[in-house]
């Protein structure tokens, strides 16, 4: 009997670079093809959470894929949401107004708006614009990831593994356990250790 | 698209970031993720017996959306 092909992700971490070959499922895919148009119409983005562990090869199920894109205008987001849309479906409800102004770019209320393959709700790509200073941080110093020769951002690693000590799950702290081992190799140690104690965030492991 | 402006983080020497806005922070996107998993999941249900037999869905499922 042939055993069952996974994804079998090979993650390599230099301090120079992060490649990931694996062999995409419906979430990776999902997040491949979403940020294929982010890439070409040259919006900036990055992926954070929990699916920044699943990329760097931690085995466990996602239902969404979280990403801070920067703020855009009311035009520009139409230009995006009209790309997105050709192969994903909204499913927030409202116009291309109403997500901008009442989701998107609602001051301190701001939330995510959610797309997702047609027909289905689950995974979804929920995105948000960066807001906050934390998010501004993840997306100024965020990381490119070649992803079976696809580039790909991820958040700054350290805010990251902080953000995720800070959620405090059993899950979100394994998350940061993993993001943590797997890319020491390019972990700023000075600033992975300010942002801990700025954040109030501990974990014994971190050395 | 043009890209927009990159927003500095903090002046030198202030506080970057406040630990009890994450804190905040978290405690609403855990709300939310938790009322659209409920919502989605029941909206869900609801349409898939009322589609029972393969019929398509049609705008009034859409705009019933939660």
């Amino acid at each position: 009997m042939t055993a069952p092909k996974g994804r079998n992700p090979q993650i390599e971490v230099t301090p120079r670079r992060i490649r990931v070959r694996l062999r995409p499922d419906n979430v990776d895919q999902l997040a491949l093809d979403f940020c294929r148009v982010l890439t070409k119409l040259q919006v900036r983005y990055a992926l954070v959470s929990g699916y920044v562990a699943i990329l760097l090869g931690r085995n466990r199920l996602s239902e969404d894929i979280d990403l801070f894109v920067e703020r855009l205008s009311v035009r520009q987001f139409k230009a995006l949401h009209s790309a997105l849309t050709k192969s994903l479906e909204c499913i927030t409800p409202g116009t291309v107004e109403t997500l901008h102004g009442s989701y998107l770019d609602a001051g301190a209320e701001s939330t995510s708006v959610r797309y997702a393959r047609p027909e289905t709700f689950s995974p979804n790509v929920e995105m948000k614009f960066a807001q906050k200073p934390v998010h501004h941080y993840s997306l100024s110093r965020r990381v490119p990831v070649d992803v079976n020769g696809q580039r790909l951002y991820i958040g700054a690693l350290e805010m990251g593994i902080v953000y995720k000590l800070k959620m405090g799950s059993e899950k979100d702290l394994a998350d940061a356990r993993w993001m943590y081992d797997r890319t020491r190799e390019r972990l700023h140690r000075p600033e992975l250790n300010k942002l801990m104690e700025e954040m109030d965030a501990h974990a014994e492991w971190v050395t | 698209m043009p890209s927009g402006s990159r927003k500095a983080v903090g002046p030198p020497g202030e506080p970057r970031f406040d630990a009890r806005e994450v804190e905040e922070e978290i405690r609403r996107n855990r709300e939310a993720n938790e009322r659209f998993q409920r919502e989605y999941s029941e909206w869900f249900e609801r349409n898939a017996t009322r589609r029972a037999g393969g019929a398509k869905r049609t705008t009034a499922d859409r705009r019933s959306r939660p």
